[in-house]
């Protein structure tokens, strides 16, 4: 027997890896990471690129500055780092619109063919929930330390001179960009517990970030108490994130981050009871 | 022997079905046991609820002294769930030894123990292939190697022969034999002959409660608890001829100690008689029927587990 080797902690990081294993072992994975690698190869390439550039360029810059105003992103003109802030306001809406269609399946297919079940008597359920959402993470998180890099190498070979200031923007980046993500990946943890299939999962994200707001704040026209609400739709800091920038923005992260504990908790609470 | 399995007032209800009505039962290690009744007996619910696949609506069901799905019970329990399958995207090897790591083995043993449970059910072959490749009956057996993996005290195998051919029933049939001294095996099926010859024991579930927990011996005086200490110690002799023959059995209905006999089909019936009153009735019977010239097929000392469970539940 094998229990003196049976350790938490390991079994938590094996959930997690082989999540991450799967994940790209599956036609479902790849096709999403291949969607996802195209459409970064684009904007890194051509809008990123093409708009630092111009920023860069006296002549343009100005109605650069101009087409950011009309867009409410004016404060993005005050970045020294021109490939950084198109970047910041890419990212920051693309990551968590991924992990929706990435993060989608933590259980769903598993547990409608019964495979759970040759889990769960190898480890806890808390283990396997938070494993797998660990799991989905991780895969964001190598997904943005790529973009992050081939961002910092196009500042390189735009302002070679900027290379210290870019490097120290990195982690602060990379930390706002990550809990951005949280409350969506949590919040598909809790889908694929609710939900019967993939497809419907998707769906009922999808109508609970669009359409979210919009119920929430006819019912507060009724019963005003009920605008509070409107802090747990996942991405609710989002555009005030964009507006500023990564070091103002760390005082957003307050929001994903209950967020993320709340879905979390429900999530779990459900499937430490649910038949499997 | 120490006890394996304890469950007390076990209730499981789906909406307004009850699929379990208060159970209660205890299980010993040791010898196989065999869990039977018809289908939506509450076999596979309590299966289910044992492994900690499910909840129970109420009552308890503990394992090895733990309520189950605790935290002790990890890796302990090995469990062949019905109609579960593995990732189609992973190949089998990958998954077993993912599980097998999970149990505690480091990669190099996991590996190991994973090539040696599918060995054991001679699927070694096709350790690198995916799922998907595989057939109904090579599944069903990768999912009982998964559940033989390290050491388990307690392996509870759901229709383990089902949609398997002869040969891949047998060997099954074979480990389980072989591994019972080691590990407890709880076995459902709805092949009595098959749970005859693995299992020593029976549970008996029938419209979601317990009938009957008794010993596989063919005997009454120590299968039922409602025997009393006055009632005659009947045992049981399955006699099967070669060919019909109905004076025969009138011959023998005048041997001492005979109580009834039941005609099974028309070349095979069932002597009842008191063993007390006498002890040597087989060989009694082989010497009437050798005097007779009467050939037979075969004689079994006490009654099938199929006959046992059917009589019980007319009485």
């Amino acid at each position: 027997m094998n229990t003196n080797k049976l350790d938490a902690s390991r079994q938590f990081g094996l959930i997690a890896s082989q999540e991450l294993a799967a994940s790209f072992a599956s036609k479902r994975g790849l096709f999403v990471t291949g969607i996802f690698i195209l459409i970064w190869s684009f904007l890194l390439f051509y809008p990123i690129r093409l708009s630092a550039e111009a920023m860069h360029n006296p002549d343009i810059g100005s109605l650069m500055v101009s087409l950011l105003s009309l867009v409410g992103l004016e404060p993005l003109k005050n970045w020294l780092l021109a490939e950084f802030a198109i970047y910041w306001v890419v990212a920051l809406f693309l990551f968590p619109t991924f992990s929706l269609l990435i993060a989608a399946d933590q259980m769903i297919s598993e547990r409608n063919r019964g495979g759970l079940r040759f889990l769960t008597l190898r480890c806890s359920r808390g283990q396997i929930f938070f494993g797998r959402f660990i799991g989905h993470l991780s895969i964001q998180g190598i997904l943005l330390v790529i973009t992050l890099a081939i961002t910092y190498l196009l500042l390189l070979i735009n302002n070679s001179e900027n290379w210290l200031p870019g490097l120290q923007l990195l982690p602060l980046m990379f930390l706002n960009i990550m809990v951005s993500v949280l409350p969506f990946v949590a919040l598909m943890s809790l889908l694929s517990i609710l939900m019967s299939s993939v497809r419907m999962a998707s769906l009922m994200a999808i109508v609970i970030l669009a359409l979210g707001s919009f119920i929430i704040n006819y019912l507060a026209g009724y019963i005003p108490f009920l605008s509070l609400l409107n802090t747990w739709i996942p991405g609710v800091q989002l555009v005030h994130m964009a507006q500023s920038t990564p070091s103002i923005a760390l005082m957003s992260l307050w929001i994903p981050l209950m967020q993320t504990v709340g879905f979390l908790l429900i999530g779990y609470g459900i499937f430490r009871r649910q038949e499997i | 022997m120490s006890t394996l399995i304890e469950c007390r007032g076990l209730n499981k209800s789906y909406g307004q079905k009850k699929a379990l009505k208060n159970i209660d039962f205890e299980i010993q290690a040791g010898q196989p046991i065999a869990l039977v009744g018809p289908n939506g007996a509450g076999k596979s619910t309590l299966f289910s609820i044992l492994s900690g696949y499910m909840p129970a609506t109420s009552g308890q069901a503990k394992i090895l002294g733990y309520p189950v799905g605790s935290h002790e019970l990890i890796g302990r329990i090995g469990a062949l769930p019905q109609d579960a399958l593995f990732d189609p995207n992973l190949t089998i090897l990958q998954q077993l030894s993912f599980l097998a790591r999970l149990q505690g083995f480091s990669r190099q043993e996991s590996l190991a123990e994973a090539e040696r449970t599918l060995d054991l059910m001679q699927l070694l072959s096709i350790k690198n292939e995916k799922i998907t490749a595989l057939s109904h009956g090579m599944k069903k057996r990768v999912a009982i190697a998964q559940a033989l993996m390290g050491q388990p005290d307690l392996v509870l195998l759901d229709e383990p022969t089902a949609g398997l051919d002869p040969e891949n029933a047998r060997n099954i049939r074979k480990q389980v034999t072989e591994l019972a001294s080691d590990i407890t095996f709880i076995v459902s099926s709805h092949n009595l002959a098959e749970l005859e010859r693995m299992c020593t024991q029976v549970l008996h579930l029938e419209e979601g409660e317990l009938k009957a927990q008794k010993a596989i011996s063919g005997t009454d005086f120590d299968r039922d608890l409602s025997t009393t200490a006055s009632s005659p110690k009947v045992d049981y002799l399955t006699v099967r001829l070669q060919q019909n023959n109905t004076q025969i059995i009138n011959r023998v209905q005048q041997l001492k100690s005979i109580l009834k006999i039941d005609n099974k089909q028309a070349d095979e019936f069932i002597i009842h008689y008191d063993r007390q009153l006498n002890p040597i009735l087989d060989q009694d019977l082989l010497k009437l029927l050798a005097a007779e010239s009467v050939d037979y097929r075969q004689i079994t000392h006490g009654q099938s587990l199929e006959d046992q469970l059917f009589s019980s539940s007319s009485h």
